[in-house]
C-alpha cells in the first residue's frame, strides 16, 4: 500500500464528507433540537458547528434504582455492555469512549469524526443487543469492578454508614440503593444475572440519544432509520422508584468508625415542598436559597458556625432536589477541637430553623439572586453548559429545562417565593443525624 | 492560554498606551518600573479581570527554616480580614461580588492571585491592597489555622496515596528542607511554628520587587499599570534571590510501603523527565497520553485488558520545583498480582520506548490541543500561565518568534523524545503501598514512608 496515496484519499474522503454534511446543514439552526425517531424514547441533536468532533451519548432511563437484584448489578452490566463499544471500529481509532451508571440512568458515549458517526451510533445501539460477553471476560471483569470499588470507596471508612443513613432518610426507597454495590454483592455477580437484568433495562424505547456536532435533522433521521436495531422487548419493564409520602422522623445516632481520623457530623434534612408552581419554579427557588444557606451572607450558616461561634472547623453543604418535590439539605461538618458533635448539630439545626422561620434578609436574597442569574445566563449561548444540563436532567430522570427557561424563572422569583419555599422545611420532614467518632 | 496565544507573537509595548489589541500578550512597563505581562480581552460575556503576582523564595532550600510556616502564612492571610473589615465581611464581599483573593506558596516562589468582575474593581482592589500591605496577624485566627493544618496532617497520614508520594519524595529528594516543605508532614515543625515566624516569612517575601506579574481581562494596559503600581507601592524593597538547586536521586528501585490496615494496593512508577528544550514538554504530554489514555493504550492494555489486574492507570507529568521534572503512572491493583503487574508494565514501557507507536497521533494531538484551548479560555488560567512563563526557566521567551504549541508537535519529535530521552524501565522508581509486603518480596520494604531514605 502506498501510504502517500492513502493519505490523499483519506483527506479527500473527509473533505467530501464534510462538504456533504455542510451542504445538508443549511436548515437546522444552532442549539438543541428534539426529534422523534423510533425506537428511541427521544433523540436530541445539538447542532454545534464549532464543536471539534462529534459526540454521541446513549442514556437508558434505568439505573441502580431499577435493579431488583444484587446491589451494583447495573454498574456491572454497564462494564460488560461498554466493552462492546470499546471494541467497535471507531473506538479502536483512538476515539474517546466511556460509560457511567447512576441511580436513575445508565449512559454510554463516544466521540467520532464525520465518517465514523454511523459506526459509532451503531456501536452504542449495540449495547441493547443481548448481552453475549465471553464468560471468562465476564468473570474477570468482576475483578475490575472490585478494583474500581477500591479506587472509589476503598479507604473511605464512612461509605457503608452513608449507605445505611441514606436508606433511613429515604425510607428504604429504591433511590437509596448504592450504585457501585458492596464488596460482597460484587463478588456474587454472575453473567447470567447480568444478562437477565440487561434484557429488561436496556430497552431503546426507554433510552435517549444525544448527538452533538455540525448536524441537520434530515440526514441524522435518515442515518438513524438505517441502523440495525434489536427486537423490542415483549413487555415493558417497570419499577416504581418514587419516594413514598414522607413520614416525619428524627433519627440521631453516634457511630464509632474504624480507621476514621477525626470526628464528623453528617446532617440530612429531607422535606416536602408543595408551594412551587412547577419543577422549574422549585429549582429556581432552591438555587437562590442554597446560595444564602451555605455562604457568609446573612441568613446563611458560614458566618455563625465558622466566624461568630467558632464551632465548625469546616463544613460542606448541599441543597438539592431528591425526587419530584422532595428536597434535601445535606451537611458534612467537623467541629473545632473543643466543641462536641452534639453542640455542632444543635447549632446547625438552630440556625437552619431560624432562617426557615424568619426568611432571608432582602440584601441576601438580592445578592444570591444576582449570583444565580450570573451563573445561568443564556447570552451568549454556551453549548457546553446547555448539553451538560440536558444530559444531567436525563441522567437523573428529570425533564430537560433550558438555561434560558431557568434564567427567566429566576428573574421572576421573589423574596416571598423563596421564603415560602424555606418554610417548607418546618413542615413534614425527616432529619437524620449521624455523629461519627473515631473508634478507640 | 493556547487559544489566545496560537495566532499571535508577543508584542512589546513600552511607550504610551494606544488602544490595546484584543487577546494579545503584551509586555508592558508600569510607571514604577514593574514588568507586566498583560492581555486585554474584549469578548462578549467576559467581565472578569485576573491578576497574579509572584515573589521569589528560597525558604524551602534553607534547612534552618521551619517548613510549616509558608503553609501557615498563606492560610492565615486567606482567612483573616483587614484592619477595617472583619473576616466574615471580607468573605461576604467576595461572595457577593463573585470575586476571590488567594495567597499561595510553592517551592520556589510565593504569590497572590485575585479575580474580580471589572465593575467591582473599586470594591475588591482596596481589600487586596489592605491584605497585602497590612496583613492582620490575629492570634485567634493563627490558632485556628494551625488547628486546621493539624487536622489536615492527621487526615493525610493514613491516606494511601499521600503515603506513596511521601515515600517517593523521601527517596528522590532525601531528607532536606525541600522535601520537608513539599511533604508538610512534620507535626513537630507545625507545633513549633509561631506567629512571629509568619511575620518573618511575610517580611522576607512580599516586596515591591516581584518576579512575575500578569494581568488579564477587560482592563486596558494603562489601568493595569495603575492597578499594579497602587498595589505594590509602599511595600519594602527586599533582595530575595530565588533558589531551585536540589540534588535528586532517580535511581531505579522497588519500594514497598507496608500499611497493615490498607484495604487496597497502590502502585506508582516515577521517571526522571527533565527537558532541555521547552518544545519537548509538549512532546512528553502527547507521549504520556499515547502510552496511557484509553483502554487500548499500551499501559491499560497490559494491565487491564490482558492481566486483568486494575481498573485503570493514569499518567501525567509533575515537578517538585522549577529544576525537577518527572512523570508518573499510578493505579490501584490486585495485591496478589503486584509483582506480575510490575513486570508487565515494564515490558509494555520498554516496548513503547523501543518502538513508540501512537495510533491516530494527529487525532490525539488535535484533541489535546482543543482541551488546552478550552482551558485557556478561562481568564484566571491564562493569567496563571502568563505568570508561570516568567518563572519557568524552560518557558518560551518574548524573543521567540512564536510560542510553541501542541498543534506544531510532530510525531518525529515525540518519537525521538521517547526513544532517546525517556529513562529505561530499569531506571524507574517503583513504589507500592499496601497491606501485604510478601506481594513484592524483592522490594525494599518500609513501614513508614520516611524509611524510604534507607532504600537509596
Amino acid at each position: 500500500m502506498n501510504f502517500r496515496y492513502l493519505t490523499v484519499f483519506t483527506f479527500l474522503g473527509v473533505l467530501i464528507a464534510g462538504l456533504w454534511f455542510h451542504s445538508q446543514n443549511q436548515h437546522t439552526p444552532q442549539g438543541i433540537h428534539k426529534l422523534d425517531v423510533a425506537p428511541f424514547d427521544a433523540v436530541y441533536i445539538v447542532n454545534d458547528d464549532d464543536f471539534f468532533d462529534y459526540q454521541v451519548d446513549l442514556i437508558y432511563r434505568s439505573g441502580e434504582a431499577h435493579n431488583d437484584s444484587l446491589d451494583g448489578l447495573p454498574h456491572y452490566i454497564e462494564h460488560l455492555a461498554a466493552d462492546r463499544v470499546a471494541k467497535s471500529t471507531s473506538a479502536q481509532q483512538n476515539r474517546h469512549s466511556n460509560a457511567w451508571t447512576s441511580g436513575t440512568g445508565t449512559g454510554y458515549w463516544q466521540s467520532a469524526t464525520i465518517n465514523q458517526l454511523r459506526d459509532t451510533i451503531q456501536a452504542l445501539v449495540n449495547t441493547a443487543m443481548p448481552l453475549d460477553s465471553d464468560p471468562e471476560f465476564a468473570k474477570t471483569e468482576i475483578d475490575i469492578v472490585l478494583r474500581e470499588y477500591d479506587e472509589r470507596l476503598g479507604g473511605d471508612p464512612l461509605h457503608l454508614h452513608r449507605n445505611a443513613g441514606m436508606a433511613v432518610l429515604l425510607q428504604d426507597a429504591a433511590l437509596a440503593r448504592p450504585v457501585i454495590g458492596t464488596k460482597s454483592s460484587i463478588e456474587q455477580f454472575s453473567l447470567e444475572a447480568a444478562q437477565a437484568l440487561h434484557a429488561k433495562t436496556h430497552d431503546l424505547s426507554n433510552a435517549v440519544l444525544i448527538i452533538r456536532g455540525a448536524l441537520d435533522e434530515t440526514s441524522i433521521t435518515q442515518l438513524l432509520q438505517n441502523l440495525d436495531y434489536p427486537p423490542s422487548p415483549a413487555s415493558k419493564f417497570h419499577r416504581d422508584i418514587s419516594i413514598p409520602a414522607l413520614m416525619p422522623i428524627r433519627d440521631v445516632a453516634q457511630i464509632d468508625v474504624d480507621k476514621l481520623d477525626q470526628r464528623i457530623l453528617h446532617f440530612d434534612w429531607l422535606y416536602q415542598v408543595d408551594v412551587c408552581d412547577s419543577a422549574l419554579d422549585c429549582e429556581a427557588r432552591n438555587l437562590i436559597a442554597a446560595k444564602v444557606l451555605f455562604s457568609t451572607r446573612a441568613g446563611g450558616l458560614t458566618t455563625p458556625l465558622q466566624y461568630d461561634e467558632f464551632v465548625a472547623n469546616g463544613f460542606e453543604g448541599y441543597q438539592y432536589l431528591m425526587w419530584d418535590t422532595a428536597f434535601a439539605v445535606t451537611i458534612y461538618a467537623s467541629p473545632e477541637p473543643d466543641v462536641s458533635l452534639d453542640t455542632l448539630a444543635d447549632r446547625i439545626e438552630t440556625h437552619l430553623r431560624a432562617t426557615a422561620e424568619n426568611g432571608l434578609p432582602k440584601a441576601s436574597f438580592d445578592a444570591a439572586k444576582a449570583d444565580a442569574l450570573a451563573d445561568y445566563t443564556p447570552v451568549p449561548f454556551d453549548t457546553d453548559d446547555e448539553v451538560a444540563r440536558l444530559t444531567t436532567a436525563i441522567s437523573y430522570a428529570n425533564d430537560y429545562r433550558s438555561i434560558s427557561a431557568l434564567h427567566t424563572q429566576l428573574e421572576n422569583t421573589t423574596l416571598d417565593d423563596v421564603n415560602a419555599y424555606l418554610r417548607s422545611m418546618l413542615g413534614s420532614s425527616r432529619i437524620v443525624i449521624r455523629k461519627y467518632m473515631p473508634a478507640e | 492560554m493556547f487559544r489566545y496565544l496560537i495566532a499571535f507573537s508577543t508584542l512589546i509595548f513600552l511607550g504610551a498606551c494606544q488602544s490595546d489589541p484584543n487577546s494579545v500578550v503584551q509586555d508592558i512597563i508600569s510607571d514604577d518600573g514593574h514588568a507586566i505581562k498583560h492581555m486585554y480581552v474584549d469578548e462578549t460575556g467576559v467581565t472578569d479581570i485576573s491578576v497574579v503576582i509572584s515573589w521569589p523564595s528560597n525558604w524551602s532550600y534553607d534547612d534552618a527554616k521551619n517548613q510549616a510556616v509558608p503553609y501557615l502564612g498563606a492560610s492565615l492571610f486567606n482567612s483573616v480580614g483587614t484592619a477595617a473589615m472583619p473576616p466574615q465581611d471580607v468573605a461576604s464581599l467576595l461572595s457577593d461580588k463573585n470575586s476571590r483573593i488567594g495567597f499561595f506558596n510553592t517551592a520556589d516562589y510565593v504569590g497572590i492571585e485575585f479575580e474580580f468582575p471589572n465593575n467591582y474593581e473599586n470594591d475588591i482592589v482596596p481589600v487586596v491592597q489592605a491584605k497585602l500591605k497590612d496583613p492582620q496577624f490575629d492570634p485567634r485566627w493563627f490558632k485556628k489555622v494551625k488547628s486546621d493544618l493539624r487536622t489536615y496532617q492527621t487526615n493525610t497520614r493514613k491516606d494511601i496515596y499521600a503515603q506513596t508520594y511521601r515515600a517517593v519524595r523521601y527517596f528522590i529528594l532525601g531528607e532536606g528542607p525541600l522535601q520537608r516543605n513539599l511533604s508538610f508532614d512534620n507535626t513537630n515543625e507545625l507545633e513549633r511554628a509561631t506567629l512571629d515566624d509568619v511575620k518573618s516569612w511575610y517580611a522576607s517575601h512580599f516586596s515591591s520587587k516581584p518576579m512575575a506579574i500578569s494581568v488579564v481581562g477587560p482592563i486596558s494596559s494603562k489601568n493595569a499599570k495603575t492597578l499594579v503600581d497602587d498595589l505594590l507601592r509602599g511595600l519594602p524593597e527586599i533582595a530575595t534571590v530565588a533558589s531551585n538547586k536540589v540534588d535528586t536521586n532517580f535511581e531505579g528501585t522497588q519500594i514497598y510501603v507496608h500499611q497493615p490496615d490498607a484495604e487496597k494496593t497502590v502502585l506508582t512508577f516515577i521517571g526522571d523527565n527533565w527537558v532541555s528544550d521547552y518544545r519537548d514538554k509538549y512532546a512528553d504530554l502527547l507521549a504520556l497520553r499515547g502510552f496511557s489514555q484509553g483502554l487500548d493504550s499500551p499501559l491499560n492494555k497490559a494491565i487491564r485488558n490482558e492481566l486483568r489486574a486494575s481498573y485503570g492507570f493514569s499518567a501525567d507529568g509533575f515537578r517538585y520545583n522549577t529544576s525537577t521534572r518527572a512523570f508518573y503512572f499510578v493505579g490501584e491493583i490486585e495485591g496478589a498480582k503486584l509483582a506480575e503487574t510490575i513486570d508487565v508494565v515494564k515490558m509494555a514501557y520498554d516496548a513503547f520506548k523501543a518502538d513508540p507507536e501512537i495510533p491516530e497521533f494527529a487525532a490525539l494531538r488535535d484533541r489535546t490541543s482543543e482541551e488546552a484551548a478550552d482551558q485557556g479560555a478561562y481568564i484566571d488560567a491564562t493569567a496563571r500561565s502568563l505568570n508561570w512563563i516568567q518563572i519557568d526557566p524552560l518557558a518560551p521567551t518574548p524573543d521567540d518568534d512564536n510560542y510553541f504549541y501542541i498543534d506544531e508537535t510532530d510525531f518525529d519529535r515525540v518519537k525521538n523524545r521517547i526513544k532517546l530521552d525517556w529513562p529505561d524501565a530499569n531506571d524507574l522508581v517503583i513504589v507500592a503501598t499496601g497491606p501485604n509486603p510478601t506481594d513484592l518480596s524483592n522490594a525494599c520494604v518500609v513501614s513508614d514512608a520516611r524509611d524510604a531514605l534507607g532504600c537509596r
